[in-house]
């Protein structure tokens, strides 16, 4: 157990901390971090250009995956037994940004510390040391950026990716190895999220096994805590694949990760609405799936899960399910006009080839599909989540 | 009392009696919310049937009830319905996905086969924007959708001309009848295999089978895009099932080829796979499908099993929490009597990976006994392993983890592709101070690389690139 006084060492060490709260017992611990500069990539910003991109270059989109996980994260997760204590957030974009966000009824702006390495390796050392604090500590990662994998291997890029040619691992480390040896970490629940294109590359199949340093190492640690890690891992997309993103938005995975954190992924047999690692692992499927025939994507994106055990998060006041309206058969949605209507809520849409989208309030609603004045269907159903169908079967 | 007569609509073919899926039903206010009541959420086997008669009836107490299920190709189904009181009501939970054919439909449930494709327009020439790379800022089309690019990965052409089939469907499979010794017993196999780099399916079969002639396994039924072949040791009731005739040899080992345009596929499977209900042998069934891209497999297997197929489904889709609910509803059948050392290893794999507390627990020893009672399943050494490194609870037994891992890797290619990436795992972990498993792991790495871990099933891309979509 640490001291008070390594406590606060702790913190004044931590660049990239962006919101602390001192939370008695157990707390949620939460790093984040994007990257869409690489500094040594084609349209990078060093003249030092790695010789073997890969065809890798900047993006833009994970920046603002990353920063739109580190708002909802200050601003909305509650997890009444496990409070959100810490956020560090590590950001590379082109131009230095900062990150503002509301705390309680204030705005806080805050510098943003950049993912290169040796801030990300301190930032990560930081995190599994405020792990080691208590078992009961809830541990949350979430990584979007250039991914590139040899499976079971995956390789994390960070900023300084590249920047010595005969070693441009060193700015990158190992997922894998990293999630193990965090399995010596106290905290026995731990949650990561990795949102990345997971494709095979020659500097993979060329280094054999060799992914990056795993920032921590093993040290043989017995376990004293009397219970297992869960340290469940969703991956954006398989092993070999891509991830995808639309311009300027925060990616796909990250969007449908949002929707399941606030609410998406609830159930409420235990009484309020609580987001669990099964239900979002269900929830983000359907969503990844869904958007990938909405945007007509190459290849459907497949969002795996590795030892996905039930961890329970947030807790979530009313959530928002997505719900698909469609008439059965669906050639007949381009004659359809979709109305549906619930307590406070009325809503429309014309005639179109796909299926209506929405997102509903918990509630029961009727739905309509009016295919000529005398030809109406109409169900009545209960809209929860995960997930809800509406079929209208015209006959 | 008032009555729910639930099931899942769905054909299955072939079906001897209907699979179960676990379903939760929720009794729910007018808003939808569960009520706040004991015994409010309830979850129950259901069946997978077309016949309304198979719905399983469920006593309630008059409400509205909303049920819920997720199929293990991870599609969701809910309906909600209100029951009065003596009334009997109607659950039919209706996958939006279906089949393309029947003969696929046990495939499909698997998530093996996709319901609807994905087929993207290419616009003409003259709408194209940007280079269709990663590069460019103005990455795009000005057409009838917003189009996403990748997020992180290597620069593509969108819509390339399409790839040369990597399978043909309606060509038989095969079953290696003889093959070279490494694969069948022992530590070799390794390290054999992953000297096998050639780009001929020829000059690989003939390796793998040790030169003798392979007997070929037609398919049971097929189309252009998929081929479905069906196994077993003894004669089933199965439709087109091959019966693989004389035992394969020393280490219980059944193997099968599927050849592609430049290496193979090599599955091995779990066979004889018995039902633990009434006892039969279940025919194991491959399907042949070209990939979505070069770097995609081709083929998957299932076993067509009305009480652990679905663990199976489970299994490869990552919802092991359920696979664990359908390993536990069997435990009699399962570990006590090990009427089926496979599904046994199956259900251990879900049990191992959701245990939460670093306690002897009853299970534990079902998993001792399938590795020592069943040395031709490495399954189980790994298990142990797995369990022990887990646990953690002392030197002792950190020590008995790495042994575990090591008798593993000895005894062979696990059954389960899960095996080898915790086989790699442990002896990765145990690397720093041990040079034995280091040297063992970086064997087991040529062949992790190659493995499909999409599929319940070990399935090895032997030859051809090393670009492997996994």
């Amino acid at each position: 157990m640490r001291t008070d006084l390594e406590c606060d060492r702790l913190s004044v060490l931590m660049s990239s901390q962006i919101f602390k709260k001192r939370v008695q017992g157990a707390a949620t611990h939460a790093i984040v971090i994007g990257v869409g500069h690489y500094q040594h990539l084609p349209g990078g910003k060093s003249r030092k250009k790695f010789s073997n991109p890969g065809g890798m270059g900047q993006l833009n989109s994970p920046p603002q995956s990353a920063k739109a996980i580190a708002r909802w994260l200050i601003e909305e997760y509650n997890h009444p037994e496990k409070p959100l204590a810490s956020v560090s957030l590590l950001v590379s974009e082109p131009k230095k940004s900062d990150f503002t966000f509301k705390n309680g009824n204030r705005k806080t702006t805050v510098a943003i510390t950049p993912a290169n390495y040796t801030e990300v390796e301190t930032a990560i050392r930081d995190w599994q040391a405020l792990g080691n604090q208590n078992a009961d500590h809830l541990l949350l990662f979430f990584f979007c950026g250039h991914g590139m994998a040899r499976a079971p291997y995956l390789s994390l890029l960070l900023e300084d990716f590249g920047a010595v040619d005969n070693a441009p691992l060193n700015g990158a480390f190992d997922f894998g190895r990293f999630r193990k040896n965090m399995a010596e970490c106290q905290a026995r629940e731990q949650c990561y999220f990795v949102d990345a294109c997971r494709v095979s590359t020659e500097i993979m199949i060329t280094n054999d096994g060799y992914a990056g340093n795993p920032i921590i190492q093993s040290q043989g640690t017995v376990n004293a805590t009397g219970r297992l890690a869960h340290a469940p891992v969703f991956y954006s997309t398989l092993a070999g694949a891509e991830a995808y993103a639309e311009t300027s938005k925060p990616s796909l995975f990250t969007q449908a990760l949002l929707e399941a954190l606030s609410g998406a992924g609830a159930g409420d047999e235990d009484g309020p609405w609580r987001v669990r690692t099964t239900v979002m692992h269900d929830v983000i499927g359907f969503l990844l799936k869904d958007e990938s025939q909405r945007l007509q994507l190459p290849q459907l994106q497949i969002n795996p899960a590795d030892d996905l055990v039930p961890i329970s998060l947030n807790v979530t006041g009313s959530p928002k399910v997505p719900v698909v309206v469609t008439c059965q058969p669906d050639s007949e949605n381009e004659k359809a006009t979709f109305r549906c209507e619930g307590p406070g809520y009325k809503e429309s849409r014309q005639p179109d080839k796909e299926p209506w989208r929405l997102r509903l309030p918990i509630e029961t609603y009727s739905f309509h599909a009016e295919l000529s004045k005398n030809k109406v269907v109409k169900v009545e159903r209960v809209v929860r989540p995960a997930f809800r169908r509406i079929s209208l079967e015209v006959k | 009392m008032s009555t729910l007569r639930v099931r899942i609509h769905k054909y299955l073919d072939d079906q001897k009696k209907p699979p179960q899926i676990y379903a939760s039903i929720r009794s729910i206010t007018k808003s939808g919310s569960s009520k706040k009541t004991k015994q409010a959420m309830r979850e129950e086997l259901i069946p997978v049937s077309h016949q309304p008669k198979a719905g399983k009836k469920i006593e309630v107490p008059p409400g509205h009830y909303y049920v819920e299920t997720v199929l293990p190709s991870g599609e969701i189904l809910s309906e909600d319905v209100v029951v009065k009181t003596g009334q009997t009501k109607d659950v039919v939970l209706k996958p939006d996905e279906e089949s393309p054919h029947e003969w696929l439909s046990w495939q499909q449930i698997s998530g093996n086969v996709q319901a609807k494709v994905v087929q993207p327009t290419p616009p003409p020439p003259k709408q194209r924007r940007g280079g269709g790379t990663l590069d460019g800022k103005s990455f795009g089309f000005q057409g009838p959708k917003r189009f996403a690019r990748t997020i992180g990965g290597i620069a593509s052409t969108i819509f390339p001309p399409p790839p040369p089939l990597e399978a043909n469907v309606k060509r038989p499979i095969e079953w290696l009848r003889q093959p070279y010794t490494s694969l069948m017993t022992g530590d070799k196999v390794w390290e054999w295999l992953s000297t096998l780099t050639s780009d001929s399916p020829d000059d690989l079969i003939r390796k793998l089978n040790d030169g003798n002639i392979t007997l070929d396994v037609a398919p049971a039924v097929h189309d252009n895009q998929h081929g479905v072949f069906r196994v077993s040791l003894s004669k089933t009731n199965g439709t087109g099932v091959v019966v693989l005739q004389g035992h394969p040899g020393k280490g219980n080992r059944t193997y099968l080829v599927v050849r592609r345009r430049s290496s193979v596929e090599l599955l091995l499977l779990p066979l004889p796979w018995i039902v633990l209900g009434d006892g039969r042998e279940a025919d194991i069934e491959v399907a042949v499908q070209q990939p979505a891209d070069p770097m995609g497999f081709c083929s998957s297997a299932i076993a067509r099993d009305e009480d652990l197929g679905m663990l199976l489904g489970f299994l490869s889709s990552g919802s092991l929490p359920t696979a664990r609910r359908i390993a536990e509803t069997a435990t009699g059948m399962l570990y006590e009597k090990f009427r089926n050392p496979f599904g046994a290893a199956a259900g251990a794999y879900a049990l191992v990976a959701t245990a939460s507390e670093a306690i002897d627990k009853d299970w534990h020893e079902w998993v001792s006994n399938l590795k020592k009672k069943f040395p031709y399943i490495p399954d189980g050494a790994i298990q142990w392993g797995q369990l022990k490194m887990r646990m953690r609870r002392s030197a002792d037994e950190i020590t008995e983890a790495i042994n575990a891992f090591k008798e593993g890797y000895k005894r062979g290619l696990p059954f389960y592709s899960m095996g080898v990436r915790w086989l790699l795992e442990g002896l990765e972990w145990a690397s720093d101070n041990d040079p034995q498993a280091k040297e063992m792991a970086k064997h087991v790495r040529h062949v992790a690389y190659r493995i499909n871990y999409q599929q319940p099933f070990t399935t090895v891309r032997v030859g051809g690139s090393d670009n492997v979509r996994n």
